[in-house]
């Protein structure tokens, strides 16, 4: 193939010497490798005439060689660079010439190379070091690559360093010099980064980095683009390295160069020329300017006093005023904000990380006047295009601009630190100042309230800024923002009102609350704010609750007519309101009939929203919509329950009988609302359209769940027997045994309850409890048999779990208990689902680690009869799981079983596992070596490494070298 | 060097890399596959999810504030455990932890001949 004459089937000839090196290497003996190589470096002369790309991949095929066989046969190649020299020269390929040439020698043969030649040399020293840098290279392949390529530098300089240290003024034929002067460029960055990754401390890096200099004397020749495209990539490379590779002479050099008229006049042509379109060499000597001023931001930071550093602060905030916006038509302020940021933390905080600066230091206030300019720059680049304009942006221009919008953002609130309220008075100006022109400047208030949001989020306590916040407030802006043409305004105000709830809060702010909860309210009615809005209402109501207790008729009326007539309103939204509602229901109403009366006005409104579901659910064609409005119902119910939490700090005793009395008598008000709850999950709940439903499910239980937390009475506060109830009802009734999950669910929540701790007949209700559980959903499961359903298999295993933790009495009196115990809970550890085994371990794992010493006599015995009875049992169901049986993700599980046995029994585990694994017949090797598992287990008691040795116990069982992770 | 050795194997620990795993895992023991295939297939999967969350994830911007309690770098993996964090999500969602560790492995070049 690589003698063929057509080009691509010469590269495929290369490209499939790669892929077989890369294969089948190793098959090649040590005795052939050299003339492998000859062979590779023959092919690589022979086509070197030929288009670039083909010689290219030759290159790396012969490097490719190199690595591999450097693994093996040590140094095959110890000088080849001199060699690829001495091949081309002599037009004979020579590979693994056993001592180097002297240095005069060579540099007569480098040069009496011709222009090809140098060529092909320049570009195998260049492949050279690139590949041996490569992430693929193996870690034990490096030391002596690294080393061959450190012994060869002093080859590769004798080839670059005649055209490296040509003045740009002795150029006479720029047209064949060029070309060249590219390559040497390329293979100089090249060798040198790949020396610093070998040993950034070795002498020939000092060697390599004193050329930069001369490197950079060749920024003259703008004339040719790549000339000057390459220097500022050996430059940026450079500077990436600076601490080895820059040295204080080409420091010197640059920081005069990026500070002088001519770096100015460079950046004057950017700031002037519209929309990108640069001079070609512009765009590369401002990535280096950039890349410089992030190198130096620190010294700047520290010696501002300094024209040279000033300058080029000054220069890199001049370059924020070339227009356009960021991404989309210039893309290079978005490239100053890592200087930026740098050159903030840097005059803010030491080394160590502690704050030097405040706002009050008058040695900063030339750094604070700065900042205040670059951020009044970056305002202008954080202005939202026209409709008009965004329209005709891709994708990438859109989220490329909007991510600048959020450095910018972040570099804002760093900055604050720096200037503090003088900013944010500032940004509050550009807001009134946008808003006193006609018509409106919107995007110039987007980009204030944007930036003020920044700030906003990150203030504590009581700021002067929140003296600010109220000149915002006091502005026209809440009156104009609903007439704004631009969504994002109304957005981002949404945000800002959300960031300054803390100010709401304070006695100030709480004056301005009726002002901005009717321009949220009225947010709601848009569908793509209502999700913002709702949220800022869910949390003004959370914590400002006091100051909205008069609001809130206003509110229910407006919740009214959201759920009658707002229907492209997400439904989180109106979730979130029912919920803002109750929280100011319970926190700042304190009059607790007042406080029945709204809320039963609230669960009213519910109720009307459920009757629409009822009313859909008996159309056939429309029970899809029914079920969303349903659900939405109970998730706002659910809402509702979790804001009507009690406060932890209550006074229980002296209220807790006006509670009993005022949310459980019969005929209370209390009661009353309580019966509506009810009533609106049981007419959702026993609709036959959503008969074992599972989405219905789900929400109804996170009503009758909201409650179960609490310790005193509440209008979420069900008793044991309303839940108990519900569960025999959906357990009762029809669906699949699959949508039961959240019913079991509910259940495990009912045992750990607080509230229902207190009942009197607690004990009877569990027992009812297990009944239920046990003729509804275990038996109809068939619960014993591998086709069970393993979502009724882990939410009764969870239950257990729970009956374990409260009421162990329960479980182990019960009739049932050898079913659920001995039975199921034994079985389900061999059961086919992970997650169900996950349970069943916990389980078993629980019941072990019950302390006796804190149980009753009779129940300790009772613990270790279950153990005694069981142990055998799970014992015989881990030692099959473990020699093989087992998918690879339930080991853990299972070495977490065998660990805590033999931690809590180790004798009677022992003994178990040993009978477990002698009941199958096994090869005297497997014998011996499944009796010293168990030793060795049974010498640890539960300690590391047991896990490891389990698995690895489990991989030697199944006959596989491998663990998979 | 294969392409197979290019890619982390961290995210074989992930639900769905046990997922596969166990899948891979029972047709062995079935017989219905070799060894090799799997780890073939596993290697697929490491190069597979590493592009994946490359290209296909949908980058969303989060930033955090902490104490960084503990940090080392070893083998090539940094490991940071940050206590009392807080993270800032878009749309001013917040998040705290009391605990949360990171870890981050080097970026290597995928599979190139």
């Amino acid at each position: 193939m690589l003698s063929s004459a057509n080009p691509n089937v010469r590269f495929f000839g290369a490209l499939t010497y790669t892929v077989k090196l890369n294969s089948d290497w190793q098959s090649i003996p040590p005795e052939s490798v050299s003339q492998l190589l000859l062979q590779l470096l023959n092919w690589f002369l022979t086509l070197g005439h030929g288009p670039r790309y083909i010689t290219q991949k030759l290159a790396a095929t012969l490097l490719l060689a190199l690595i591999k066989f450097s693994e093996s046969s040590g140094s095959i190649w110890p000088y080849p660079i001199q060699d690829v020299v001495i091949s081309v020269v002599r037009n004979t390929p020579t590979v693994g010439t056993g001592e180097s040439i002297d240095d005069e020698a060579f540099q007569s043969m480098v040069q009496s190379l011709d222009a090809h030649g140098l060529s092909i040399v320049l570009l195998l020293c260049t492949t050279f070091a690139e590949e041996i840098s490569r992430a693929d290279v193996p870690r034990q392949s490096r030391p002596p690559l690294y080393k061959l390529l450190l012994d060869s530098t002093h080859h590769t300089l004798a080839v670059i360093k005649p055209i490296l240290t040509t003045p740009p003024s002795s150029i006479t034929s720029p047209d064949s010099f060029h070309p060249i002067l590219v390559s040497v460029l390329n293979s100089f960055r090249a060798w040198t980064i790949s020396c610093v990754s070998a040993d950034a401390n070795a002498p020939v890096v000092s060697t390599l980095a004193s050329f930069l200099p001369s490197v950079i004397e060749f920024l003259q020749i703008e004339s040719d683009k790549s000339v000057y495209e390459t220097v500022v990539d050996v430059l940026i490379d450079f500077m990436e390295w600076a601490d080895k590779l820059v040295t204080a002479e080409s420091m010197k050099i640059l920081l005069a160069l990026f500070s002088s008229p001519y770096a100015a006049s460079k950046i004057e042509k950017v700031v002037a020329t519209l929309e990108g379109n640069h001079e070609d060499i512009t765009e590369a000597f401002l990535n280096s300017f950039i890349s410089f001023g992030e190198l130096v931001a620190k010294d700047i930071a520290a010696n501002l006093g300094r024209p040279e550093y000033r300058r080029i602060v000054d220069l890199t905030a001049e370059l924020l005023r070339i227009p356009g916006f960021p991404i989309e038509d210039e893309n290079v302020s978005n490239r100053t904000l890592e200087f930026w940021d740098l050159f903030v933390e840097s005059i803010l905080y030491d080394d160590d990380g502690t704050l030097l600066a405040s706002a009050k230091d008058v040695r900063f206030s030339d750094t604070q006047s700065i900042m205040m300019q670059v951020i009044s720059l970056l305002w202008i680049k954080l202005r939202l295009p026209d409709s008009s304009i965004a329209v005709q942006w891709t994708q990438d221009s859109r989220d490329g601009f909007f991510a600048f919008r959020k450095d910018v953002a972040d570099l804002i609130e760093s900055s604050y630190q720096l200037v503090q309220t003088r900013l944010y008075s500032v940004l509050v100006q550009f807001v009134i100042d946008s808003m006193s022109v006609t018509p409106i400047d919107w995007p110039g208030v987007e980009a204030s309230l944007y930036a003020l949001n920044a700030i906003t989020q990150s203030l504590t306590s009581d700021p002067p800024e929140f003296e600010l916040l109220q000149t915002l407030l006091d502005s026209r802006l809440v009156s104009v923002l609903p007439t704004s043409p631009l969504l994002r305004a109304r957005q981002t105000s949404l945000s800002l009102i959300a960031s300054a709830i803390p100010y709401f809060q304070t006695d100030a702010g709480k004056k301005y609350i009726p002002t901005v909860v009717p321009y949220l309210f009225q947010c709601l009615a848009s569908p793509s704010l209502a999700l913002h809005a709702s949220r800022s209402i869910f949390q003004l109501c959370s914590e400002c609750a006091t100051a909205l207790r008069d609001d809130v008729p206003g509110f229910l009326s407006i919740y009214r007519d959201m759920l009658t007539h707002g229907g492209a309103i997400d439904a989180i939204a109106k979730e979130r309101i029912a919920g803002a509602i109750a929280e100011v229901l319970q926190q700042g109403v304190d009059d607790l009939a007042l406080r029945t009366v709204y809320l039963s006005d609230l669960v009213d409104v519910l109720s009307g929203y459920a009757e629409e579901a009822v009313r859909l659910a008996n159309d056939p064609t429309a029970v899809s919509d029914a079920r969303d409005i349903a659900a939405s119902a109970l998730k706002s119910l659910a809402m509702v329950g979790k804001a009507c939490r009690g406060v932890e700090d209550i006074d229980r005793i002296s209220i807790s009988s006006t509670l009993e009395h005022h949310w459980n008598a019969a005929g209370a008000s209390g009661r009353l609302v309580k019966d509506k709850i009810l009533e609106i999950v049981g007419a959702i709940s026993h609709l036959p359209a959503f008969a074992g439903d599972i989405t219905i499910r789900q929400n109804a239980t996170g009503v009758l769940k909201a409650g179960l937390s609490e310790s005193l009475p509440g209008p979420f506060t069900w008793t044991a027997d309303v839940i108990l109830g519900y569960i025999r009802d959906e357990i009762g009734s029809v669906g699949r045994l699959d949508t039961l999950q959240p019913v079991l669910t509910l259940a495990a929540s009912l045992v750990a309850s607080n509230s229902i701790s207190g009942t009197p007949d607690i004990h009877h209700l569990c027992v009812q409890l297990l009944e239920v559980l046990y003729t509804g959903a275990l038996v109809p499961n068939n619960a014993l048999t591998l086709n069970s359903d393993p979502d009724v298999n882990q939410g009764t295993l969870e239950i257990l779990s729970k009956f374990l933790q409260r009421y162990l009495d329960v479980i182990l009196a019960s009739p049932h208990f050898e079913s659920l115990v001995l039975q199921f809970a034994v079985a389900m550890v061999t059961a086919k689902e992970p997650l169900v085994v996950k349970s069943a371990v916990k389980f078993w794992n629980d019941l072990l680690n019950l302390s006796p010493d804190s149980q009753s006599p009779a129940i300790a015995h009772a613990i270790k009869q279950v153990i005694d009875i069981s142990g055998p049992l799970l014992m015989s169901a881990v030692a099959s799981s473990i020699s093989g049986a087992a998918p690879r993700s339930l080991v853990t599980e299972y070495a977490k079983l065998i660990k805590t046995f033999f931690r809590t029994n180790t004798g009677p585990a022992q003994q178990w596992l040993t009978v477990a694994f002698q009941i199958e017949n096994c090869t005297a090797d497997k014998a011996r070596a499944r009796h010293t598992f168990v030793e060795k287990i049974a010498r640890l008691r539960g300690r590391p490494p047991t896990e490891t040795i389990v698995k690895d116990f489990w991989i030697a069982e199944r006959g596989q070298t491998f663990d998979y992770v | 060097m294969s392409a197979s050795n290019v890619y982390y194997e961290l995210y074989r620990r992930s639900s769905i890399g046990v997922a596969l795993i166990d899948s891979l895992d029972e047709l062995i023991k079935d017989s219905k596959i070799q060894p090799q295939l799997a780890m073939k297939i596993l290697s697929t999967f490491d190069r597979s999810i590493s592009e994946a969350l490359t290209e296909k994830v949908k980058s969303t911007r989060l930033s955090f504030k902490g104490h960084l309690d503990t940090y080392r770098f070893c083998d090539d993996v940094w490991t940071f455990i940050i206590l009392d964090v807080h993270f800032k999500m878009e749309g001013n969602e917040a998040i705290v932890a009391d605990k949360i560790k990171i870890v981050a492995n080097n970026v290597k070049k995928p599979g190139e001949q």
